[in-house]
């Protein structure tokens, strides 16, 4: 759409202070950035501490209440924090990617990611922005997905409008476990191993969060093991074999 | 026809139209409220300036729309730039909040993940920084457009002198 320019003045020029301030005011850092890089008026208007403000308060609402009254002005403590998380979830994918064999992961070294990511006290938009990315390994996403349900509360049809946007929803993953065979008439039988084969989107409608469960309790009683693999490793690696014994 | 005495309130605007809206509309324009509290006589007429009978019939629609609940339906798509500010002047002279609130949204949907370039073509900014400044400027946000698809710079080229 070419723009008629009839006379120089421009868009905004025209627009009273508390208009210009409370568009600059809705706009997302990218967009801030973009605006306040045009020209001298809007650089002042859009890198002005206020504005700043309100965005560290809109996306991480409890670092707010944290915060000790040093000085630091809010637009570089929101570019501190948002660096800081990227850098965060940066060594959590290299963490696993270290960690994982032919695609899978143990979920030790899973759980241990998910700490190092609630740990951070990652938010709803930090886990969009960081971990949400189609690029990225799916168990990276898986993490990003386990968080929102476990830890933020967010999950359904909301969370599965989220993943869509981001286009990871159909991106699948294989949850394998273990679990030590049942005595029986003083023998002990073989040990089963069971699956899931989920997308992400269906672990955020999971009515049960049977899989999530798996995931989250780990390897403890009747568990022997738990892996999560990338979906397409087709072979399974069966070295956990405990044959039948007498008592 | 006295307007206290109807549910309707006669507002004229500035190309001469008269439009008989319901009260409740008129409720949420603060500014056509406060003329008609002050007034000590019934008002027959209420002129709105600065707003036009297109105007109007936009705030109509969406006063329909939002009473049906459905105001999530309005849209301001159809309207270039210059029509979408000339109706954000409007709304926000009659002092109008949800209206008000729905077109600074459009605007700031407008600038998402645009490039700089685009910004300033689009909203006809002019670019009073030196190639120094500018370069600047770029180098300390860049972090913000880490991720991005497009380029920040892609539409700088395009951009008129």
């Amino acid at each position: 759409m070419c723009k008629d320019q009839v006379d120089s003045i421009s868009f905004f020029s025209s627009l009273p202070e508390d208009i210009t301030f409370k568009i600059a005011s809705l706009l997302q850092d990218r967009d801030l950035c973009a605006l306040g890089s045009c020209s001298k008026f809007w650089r002042q208007l859009c890198f002005s501490d206020s504005i700043w403000h309100s965005l560290v308060t809109n996306r991480w609402p409890l670092l707010h209440s944290s915060l000790s009254p040093y000085v630091k002005t809010w637009r570089r403590l929101y570019f501190e924090r948002h660096i800081e998380l990227g850098i965060r979830a940066g060594s959590v994918e290299r963490f696993m990617k270290a960690c994982s064999r032919n695609e899978s992961l143990e979920v030790g070294d899973y759980l241990q990611a998910f700490e190092t990511i609630n740990g951070a006290m990652f938010g709803y938009e930090d886990i969009q922005r960081f971990l949400f990315k189609p690029q990225m390994n799916v168990l990276l996403n898986l993490v990003g997905v386990h968080y929102c349900i476990a830890i933020l509360g967010i999950r359904g049809d909301d969370l599965v409008d989220v993943l869509r946007t981001c286009q990871i929803s159909n991106r699948h993953v294989c949850v394998k476990w273990w679990k030590l065979g049942r005595w029986v008439y003083g023998y002990r039988g073989r040990d089963e191993l069971l699956f899931r084969w989920v997308s992400l989107g269906d672990l955020a409608t999971e009515e049960d969060g049977s899989v999530l469960g798996v995931l989250r309790r780990g390897t403890i009683h009747e568990v022997l093991r738990v892996q999560i693999s990338a979906v397409g490793h087709k072979s399974i690696p069966w070295s956990y074999q405990v044959t039948q014994r007498l008592e | 026809m006295a307007s206290s005495s109807s549910n309707l309130i006669s507002l004229k605007t500035s190309d001469g139209t008269v439009f008989k809206v319901e009260r409740a509309l008129a409720k949420t324009m603060k500014t056509v409220q406060a003329i008609i509290e002050e007034a000590d006589a019934n008002i027959y007429m209420i002129p709105i300036h600065n707003v036009f009978s297109h105007h109007m019939d936009m705030i109509i629609d969406y006063y329909k729309l939002s009473v049906a609940g459905k105001s999530k339906e309005f849209s301001v798509e159809k309207l270039d730039n210059d029509e979408l500010k000339d109706f954000l002047l409007a709304v926000h002279y009659l002092n109008m909040e949800d209206l008000f609130e729905v077109l600074t949204q459009a605007v700031a949907d407008r600038l998402e993940k645009k490039s700089v370039g685009y910004v300033r073509k689009y909203f006809g900014i002019e670019n009073d920084f030196t190639p120094e400044e500018y370069a600047a400027i770029r180098k300390k946000n860049d972090w913000a457009f880490k991720g991005d698809d497009i380029e920040p710079e892609e539409d700088e080229e395009k951009q008129e002198e």
